[in-house]
């Protein structure tokens, strides 16, 4: 395991590997290359050296075997030509035997009763006996030779025959054979024989003694596959080589070798002999029939080469290994630096950038490499310097940015419900900047009768937008206080604009005055869109001039407009940032969408109509991010109320008193039972809440306004007990079962529930509760 | 030269029995037909086995020689019991030894004549030399030939094949257990083309049997008939425990100084055991078929061979008659 990390996280040890294992594919190669030629070479060898040796050693045998029958012949010869008599033959016979000293034995043997003299058997034989050669006539009744195979079967074939070997029991003990030369009288017919024994034992030496290589070993066999010579002396003349196949696992092999051996060719076989590859070369001794044969073992003939082989491969492995070394040692000294240099690395990623850089003596690229860290280092120092003033700059530009923010939305009023006693109007806007700070506003208050709004769109966003935004609210609020006419007071924005406007930015506004007792309404539109009347069911832009935006030109005479807002009826405005809000596909939002979504909304109370375009806006844009700042401001007017009043003490006895005014209140206004039903308990509830707690310890007023117009009702209850906003009250847990709820708050969140729009605030120390509701009858 | 045996008389086994158990066993001394080999391998196995002393008896196996042939053995009183062919024992009854069959153990004649390749029926060899034992066994093919009126012209040979693998015999008469399997592996193109059966000629002589005289049958007829029977157990023994057998018997030659080859020894076990088989019934019965038996009697008395009609009773025992 420990290996395979090294080579995967060691580049010294893989490169290493990489050069050890070419240079062992070169060295496999080239030895395998030397092995195949070797190999060749040396088979080659072997097959020209046993060619040599079986030559040699067949022709031994056959000169010596042509040499006692051509002494036999020579004799035979002479008695068919010449008359004998038959005494003298002993003598030949010992003659021979005596003077070729690889003879045993010699017979003339005749056909029965050839001499009448001698008998039906005669056979002159000489034999060796120790040292000496003795005679004695060979055939007798219980030698009956004319049935012997030396005899007969010469005298069957017609010709001069050797016989295969066999074992001797009456004279040598041993393993011989006989040469047997025929005789014919001078008709031609069968006379007898002339022989020559000779013992197998030179023979057996002979062939043992063929030994090229330690384990080889030869064999000889007869004209019919039996062993004469084998170095197993319980085969000869008892197995064949066809016996003994049947003791083979493949019988088939030694058949084949055996048959062609039988019929005298030579040749070379290898085959698996036993338990081992073995080379068999094979050669018949010609005018016998016997056939020679040569067992050579394969790792014998192959000894040498595989010892050679064995110790250039223990010497390559030592080789590679040395290699392998020296290229690791090599290598990794080369490239120890790159570790110091990781490690540096990491000191330097984790901040440490005055860590010392190895030292490197040599002037190669790992100098080069050393220079670039070191430019590197200082680099990083100088870097993370600037970094650093960058980051606190921009700190400091986000915190103040922050706080910018904080004064922007602060110039704005942004508390609602803005006017809570006053039950002829309902206001709600938002303001949303695309980023920290922009470049809309809005901005209303009331003088007498008269509210004074203004919504406006800064060209561009931002710092520069946000600064423009505040001059134009200033500005609007100054004025406004001296000058009645919105035209007018749009004229003065431009001109100041213009005045200080060197950047050449511009502000769309809006601005009117409306008067709430008439709905009357005096308006300048500065290049701004148009608002949206929802008026009677009916959805559409407000009839509006576009002039030209603020700070353009200089001088430019805005033309002032007039209408009237029906009784009940919303005045919805908007900035650019509504209608073009970009979806993630780029689709703007667009004034149909507006128009289609304000539709039903006329029944709404102000902040729901925001909150309900705000969601639809936010539907639009999806994960997009906000492209512009988005501002709305809807008023609606209800200069023709029903209103009811009444003030009351802080005693539960009045409940009654309430009771009754907004039972007479519903009854007026026409609210359904079921809605009155609900009132009663919405009233009584926050009454009895102001009753109990308003005043501890002392008497004190309570003030409930009731009105209605065109469907919207509004419920105002102040008093001027301890502060209490009940709507920082928790909502009750209402999945819980009665018992198990905190005691408190199940009241408000009833009231929560039941009004379209509830408000809290505290004025001039008066606490001041707001309950909206649209009454759908 | 196979006479080297002929200085081996009587050769004996060694018994292991204590004396005090040899009292109560009948002493049976037994020859088979020729030295150790498989051919006799049920009576070496019955031997070692000890299924003859389970039987009670001693059995000492003396082996023959060419000069002393199990027959002469047995006429001479030497032996209790011997082997031999039914044309040997038929031809001794004939001349005057009142031997009796007591088991007839082969049911197939094993001649097989083998011809040279060129030679590929029998009437190929007629006025050709064909090579048979002097010694004997090969009487039913000189009847055969003559019965054909085949000329043939017979070479006496002691044994072997050398005659027949040396070109100076066109064919040669071999026992199917025994030289046949050397002639079909001495490298000569032979095939069984030129083999001829004579149990598929009509020949089909019987061989080995066991035989006692009349008068040792008379006194010890149940030491007799338990001689056969143990000799069945033996070879029934050698036929389920083959390779056991083939040590047994290479174990015997080893005894006797007899070269062998272990090859040649189970080439000869399978095929005794296969003629042992009646080629009607499929079994080995160790009786002597009345029938075959007659056809053997009349075939001998046509050539001359014997005498006299040598009839079914007087020639097998009771025990082992065929009704």
């Amino acid at each position: 395991m420990k290996l395979f990390y090294n080579i995967k996280h060691s580049f010294s040890a893989r490169f290493s590997l990489y050069i050890l294992i070419l240079v062992g594919v070169v060295f496999l190669a080239t030895l395998s290359i030397t092995y195949i030629n070797s190999y060749r070479t040396i088979e080659n060898a072997a097959r020209e050296n046993a060619e040599i040796t079986m030559e040699k050693t067949t022709l031994e045998i056959e000169s010596l075997l042509s040499g006692l029958s051509k002494t036999v012949d020579n004799v035979a010869r002479i008695l068919q030509k010449e008359p004998f008599h038959p005494d003298s033959l002993y003598s030949i016979v010992r003659e021979i035997v005596e003077n070729n000293s690889d003879v045993i034995g010699s017979a003339i043997a005749f056909e029965p009763d050839h001499f009448r003299q001698k008998g039906y058997y005669y056979s002159p034989y000489a034999y060796r006996e120790g040292d000496k050669v003795s005679v004695k006539q060979l055939g007798t009744v219980d030698y009956d030779y004319f049935t012997k195979e030396w005899y007969q079967i010469p005298k069957l074939l017609d010709r001069n025959y050797w016989t295969e070997p066999y074992y001797d029991e009456g004279g040598g003990e041993a393993v011989m054979c006989t040469y047997s030369s025929i005789m014919k009288d001078e008709n031609g017919n069968f006379m007898g024989v002339v022989t020559v024994d000779i013992s197998l034992d030179w023979l057996s030496n002979l062939v043992q003694s063929i030994k090229p290589y330690p384990n080889s070993y030869s064999f000889l066999i007869g004209c019919g596959g039996t062993y004469i010579v084998h170095r197993q002396k319980n085969r000869i003349l008892n197995e064949s080589i066809f016996s003994i196949s049947y003791e083979e696992p493949d019988p088939s092999i030694s058949q084949r070798i055996g048959q062609k051996m039988v019929d005298g060719e030579t040749g070379e076989e290898i085959v698996m002999n036993d338990d081992y590859l073995a080379y068999i070369f094979y050669a018949p001794i010609e005018n016998i029939g016997w056939s020679l044969a040569m067992v050579c073992p394969a790792d014998d003939i192959f000894a040498e080469l595989t010892r050679t082989s064995r110790t250039i491969g223990l010497y390559s492995i030592g080789g590679l290994l040395l290699i392998f070394v020296f290229c690791l040692i090599a290598i990794r000294r080369v490239t120890s630096p790159l570790k110091s240099f990781a490690v540096s690395a990491k000191k330097i990623a984790h901040g440490d950038f005055n860590v010392a850089l190895p030292v490197i003596k040599s002037e190669d690229e790992m100098m080069e490499l050393r220079n670039s860290f070191d430019y590197l280092q200082k680099e990083l120092v100088r870097y993370m310097d600037s970094l650093q003033n960058t980051a606190s700059a921009k700190e400091k530009i986000e915190s103040e940015l922050r706080i910018a923010r904080q004064i922007q939305l602060g110039m704005i009023p942004k508390t609602f419900p803005a006017f809570p006693t006053r039950t002829d109007m309902d206001i709600y806007a938002i303001l949303n900047p695309a980023k920290e700070v922009g470049g809309d506003l809005y901005d209303f208050y009331i003088d007498g009768d008269r509210l004074l709004f203004v919504i406006g769109d800064v060209s561009g966003k931002g710092v520069p937008a946000s600064l423009l935004m505040a001059v134009t609210r200033s500005m609007f609020r100054s004025a406004s206080a001296y000058l009645h006419s919105p035209a007018e007071i749009v004229s003065a924005l431009s001109a100041a604009i213009v005045d200080s406007n060197d950047s050449n930015m511009f502000v769309t506004l809006f601005l009117g005055i409306l008067n709430l007792k008439t709905g009357e309404i005096n308006y300048c539109n500065a290049g701004h869109n148009p608002p949206v009347l929802l008026s009677s069911g009916n959805v559409g832009f407000f009839p509006v001039e576009p002039n030209i935006p603020l700070g353009l030109f200089e001088g430019f005479e805005y033309k002032e407009q007039n209408g009237v807002i029906p009784n009940g009826a919303t005045l919805f405005c908007y900035t650019d940032g509504l209608t073009e809000a970009e979806s993630e596909t780029k689709e703007l939002y667009g004034e149909d969408r507006l128009l289609k979504v304000l539709e039903d909304k006329e029944l709404y109370t102000s902040k729901n109509q925001i909150n309900a375009v705000y969601e639809d806006v936010r539907a639009h844009v999806g994960n997009a991010d906000q492209s512009d700042d988005l501002t709305m401001l809807s008023i609606t007017v209800f200069y023709k109320t029903i209103s009811r009043k009444i003030v009351i003490t802080n005693d539960l006895s009045e409940i009654e008193t309430l009771k009754s005014t907004v039972d007479s209140f519903c009854e007026e206004v026409k609210i359904s039972p079921e809605l009155s039903m609900q009132l009663q308990l919405v009233l009584e509830e926050a009454v009895t809440n102001v009753i109990l707690y308003a005043y501890p310890d002392k008497k004190g007023d309570i003030e409930l306004e009731l009105s209605q117009c065109n469907g919207h009702l509004t419920f105002v209850l102040s008093d001027r007990g301890i502060p209490y906003n009940p709507l920082e009250k928790e909502d009750p847990d209402v999945t819980l079962a009665a018992e198990e709820r905190p005691i408190g708050g199940l009241g408000i969140y009833f009231i929560k529930q039941l009004m379209d729009e509830v408000g809290y605030n505290r004025n001039d120390g008066k606490n001041i509760f707001t309950m909206k509701k649209i009454q759908n009858n | 030269m196979k006479n080297f045996f002929a200085n081996l008389v009587l050769l004996t086994i060694l018994s292991c029995i204590p004396m005090g158990a040899q009292d109560k066993l009948h002493k049976i001394t037994f020859s088979p037909s020729w030295m150790p080999q498989a051919q006799f391998a049920g009576y070496y196995v019955a031997l070692e086995k000890g299924f003859y002393r389970d039987a009670g008896l001693d059995v000492e196996i003396i082996i023959p020689s060419n000069s002393s042939p199990s027959v002469l053995k047995l006429k001479t009183g030497e032996v209790d019991i011997i082997s031999t062919q039914l044309v040997q024992a038929i031809a001794a009854k004939d001349a005057g030894t009142d031997l009796v069959n007591i088991c007839q153990t082969s049911q197939v004649n094993g001649l097989v004549i083998v011809a040279q390749p060129q030679y590929t029926s029998l009437e190929d060899l007629i006025g050709k030399r064909v090579a048979s034992w002097k010694s004997g066994f090969s009487e039913l093919a000189y009847c055969m030939a003559n019965d054909n009126g085949h000329n043939v012209e017979w070479i006496d040979i002691p044994s072997g094949i050398n005659y027949f693998i040396s070109g100076a015999v066109d064919g040669i008469l071999t026992m199917y257990y025994n030289e046949y399997f050397q002639v079909m592996n001495c490298g000569k193109k032979v095939t069984e083309q030129n083999v001829f059966h004579l149990s598929e000629y009509g020949y089909n002589v019987p061989e080995d049997g066991l035989y006692c005289l009349r008068s040792a049958y008379l006194n010890h007829e149940k030491e007799m008939n338990a001689f056969a029977q143990a000799s069945k157990r033996g070879w029934e023994y050698a036929r389920e425990h083959t390779d056991e057998t083939i040590d047994i018997v290479i174990k015997t030659m080893k005894i006797h100084n007899i070269a062998s080859s272990p090859s040649h020894q189970k080439w000869m076990l399978a095929k005794i055991l296969e003629l042992q088989i009646n080629k009607e019934t499929g079994q080995a019965s160790y009786t002597l078929d009345p029938k075959t038996f007659k056809f053997a009697v009349d075939v001998l008395k046509k050539n001359n061979l014997i005498k006299n009609d040598v009839t079914y009773d007087s020639f097998v025992s009771p025990e082992t008659r065929v009704k």
